[in-house]
């Protein structure tokens, strides 16, 4: 039986990635992910992969780009600012079909904005992948342990899909310690890697684009991205429902905002309110059929509570949910963290 | 008969040359494949290419070659050879791609030692997009963006890619040549050579500039664009070696 | 007895190759390639000292020389 050992989201998550095959990583430090950037600086190079400090963020996701061309198993992480700084780079990795992981661990506002936790970068990661229109599959953990499980199969899932797998971790679940059980090591990780070595001689050229020129050839690939997105719709949507079956009343949330309002659900199931939740794990596909699933005959009204204003993660539920359901908002923003009785109180309004 | 000289195995018999006719960055790249083939190490070799004049090499050589972002291009080609150290790595960037938008990459790339080969074809404007100034454009010189001709009040002076990067400790070797004649072109094959050599050999970065000159957005007849390069473009970019701390001879 | 061997197919009739000959032995030919390109040719190949000049100053890679 494994032990479960206390430890920090950013550094649990950083030895989960070395443990699922890590060849590169490469980051800027940008709080609250510095933790991760400094475990790995030591820790990645003792376990034989390459380690970079990049001068910036747009280096960090580029070095992640051609170690990915090369097959290699590449990370990197940041927050907010920085996440901005590679949405380039992480067009040009869907672009190329290239796998690669990205941890963004959130923080708040805009510009240099605040370290604190929020969850404001929704847009930003779910609704393009950078500029062009393509998307990365993204992931939201709500606990320690879930964010070292989703990195650890992170890497997995960007090879079977060729594609970026984003990791919208927020700040707070970078920061905290909790007991997590940490996965073994991988095995045969690099097949990918080892295809694209020196290889036979005269054997063909590699090129590696990531883009096309002709129109017409540009159309081509985006169709070929829509048939990957529909088919990440069918087989790859991740949720979690809480006490859902009985539910006269649930809330949506993802991440630290699911967490939180956990406490709420409990508190108001212990007064014999009907509440339960249903919490993405993927953002993008959107548990679209989930929420469409949700009976406005059985279901008295929904409150989404997400850390972030304007609302963002509000706007995809009610495209999918019923209109006949009163949809509420319940939020705080710019690195305020809401708290259970905050959510409890919100739920009271609409009961 | 016999063929005393002749294209090179490692550039593609089907493949086209994408430059300009009478641009010079061919014969760079030319040279990148007439070195890959002596050394014999065509399925190691990766060509990364920078935005610009340079992905015109990538239909035309026969080994491995990788697009890149603007201005990234040392920093995906060091990524990718961190991951196959046994591979050799050549850079191929043009001024806009290696002095402009990816000046950070470029030196931290060289100061960090990345055991990479930057060959900086430098032609003193940005001849892809259409002929808009750069940062080695010269004083005087006209461009899209300077239709007066490059003031030092607008632009300041032209950057000296070569002497910036032999400032940085780490290098362990710089040096910059050009391809406007045949003694030119023969030393600065050597200068190619000798910089991929000490990648492979002593795991250490190196970084050569090449000096031509953009026959297209110039404006002037090819045949006169030797003499151009000679008499005014070789007075602000001196050729030689600039720095050489290498074992080899 | 030498004499140069120009893929007319790869040339472009850039020019750098008839000022590189110091016998001034090729020109532009008659003929155009499928681009469109007046491709060099060699005159008085007789001349010729397989110097390889123009092969050096080639930058398509389109000459081959023969001694």
């Amino acid at each position: 039986m494994a032990k479960k050992v206390l430890m920090q989201g950013n550094v649990a998550a950083a030895e989960a990635a070395i443990r699922a095959g890590l060849n590169l990583y490469a980051g800027y430090p940008i709080t609250p992910q510095t933790t991760l950037t400094e475990y790995m600086s030591w820790r990645l190079p003792e376990a034989g992969g390459q380690f970079i400090q990049a001068e910036c963020e747009p280096a960090a996701i580029n070095m992640v780009l051609g170690a990915s061309v090369g097959g290699a198993r590449a990370l990197t992480a940041t927050s907010g600012p920085g996440f901005s700084l590679m949405q380039e780079g992480i067009s040009a990795m869907c672009g190329g079909k290239l796998p690669g992981v990205i941890i963004n661990v959130m923080r708040s506002g805009a510009g240099g904005g605040s370290i604190v936790s929020s969850q404001a970068d929704y847009n930003l990661a779910v609704k393009s992948a950078g500029h062009g229109g393509l998307r990365s599959l993204v992931l939201a953990p709500y606990s320690v342990q879930e964010f070292v499980d989703m990195v650890y199969n992170s890497f997995d899932l960007a090879e079977k899909y060729n594609n970026p797998v984003v990791i919208l971790a927020d700040g707070m679940i970078g920061q905290m310690h909790e007991p997590v059980i940490i996965p073994e090591f991988k095995t045969g990780t690099d097949a990918r890697l080892k295809a694209r070595g020196p290889g036979e001689k005269g054997r063909p050229k590699r090129v590696f684009k990531d883009t096309v020129s002709v129109p017409a050839l540009v159309e081509k690939e985006y169709d070929a991205a829509c048939a990957k997105y529909d088919l990440w719709q069918k087989e790859a949507v991740e949720y979690e429902d809480m006490l859902t079956e009985d539910a006269e009343y649930l809330i949506i949330a993802f991440g630290s905002a699911a967490r939180i309002s956990s406490g709420a659900v409990k508190a108001l199931r212990e007064e014999g309110v009907k509440i339960g939740m249903v919490r993405p794990k993927t953002l993008y596909p959107f548990p679209k059929e989930r929420i469409k699933a949700i009976d406005k005959n059985q279901v008295k009204a929904v409150l989404t509570v997400e850390m972030a204003r304007p609302v963002m993660f509000y706007d995809d539920v009610a495209l999918y949910l019923d209109r006949d359901i009163p949809h509420y908002s319940c939020t705080r923003a710019g690195g305020v963290i809401i708290t259970p009785d905050e959510v409890e109180e919100a739920v009271r309004k609409i009961l | 008969m016999e063929c005393i000289y002749k294209k090179p195995a490692t550039l593609d018999p089907k493949g086209k040359s994408g430059f300009c006719p009478g641009c010079t960055y061919g014969t760079v790249v030319k040279l990148i494949a007439e070195v890959v083939e002596e050394l014999d190490i065509r399925e190691r070799t990766m060509l990364p290419m920078g935005v610009g004049c340079a992905v015109s090499a990538r239909d035309w050589v026969d080994f491995d070659s990788m697009m890149s972002l603007h201005g990234r291009t040392t920093a995906s080609g060091l990524g990718y050879k961190r991951v196959h150290p046994e591979g050799v790595t050549i850079i191929l960037q043009g001024d806009g791609d290696a002095v402009a938008i990816g000046m950070a990459e470029s030196v931290h790339t060289a100061n960090r030692g990345e055991p990479v080969t930057v060959i900086l074809v430098n032609n003193q404007i940005y001849g892809r997009t259409g002929g808009q100034m750069a940062p080695t454009t010269l004083i005087g010189q006209k461009s899209t963006t300077s239709v007066a001709g490059k003031r030092v009040e607008d632009a300041g002076y032209p950057i000296h890619m070569a002497e910036l990067i032999a400032t940085l400790k780490t290098p362990r070797f710089v040096a910059r040549g050009s391809v406007h004649n045949v003694k030119e072109i023969l030393k600065t094959k050597e200068l190619i050579k000798k910089a991929v050599r000490i990648q492979m050999e002593e795991n250490a970065y190196s970084f050569v500039e090449i000096v031509t000159a953009c026959t297209t957005n110039l404006g002037i007849p090819t045949s006169e664009v030797p003499s151009y390069i000679e008499d005014v473009v070789l007075k602000e970019f001196k050729t030689g070696v600039i720095k050489d701390e290498s074992n080899l001879n | 007895m030498a004499k140069i061997v120009v893929d007319s197919e790869a040339c472009k009739g850039c020019g750098l190759c008839f000022s590189a000959c110091p016998k001034k032995l090729i020109k532009a030919g008659e003929d155009i390639n499928s681009s469109g390109f007046n491709y060099a040719v060699q005159v008085n190949a007789e001349q010729c000292i397989a110097c390889k000049f123009c092969a050096i100053v080639c930058p398509d890679a389109a000459i081959s020389v023969y001694r």
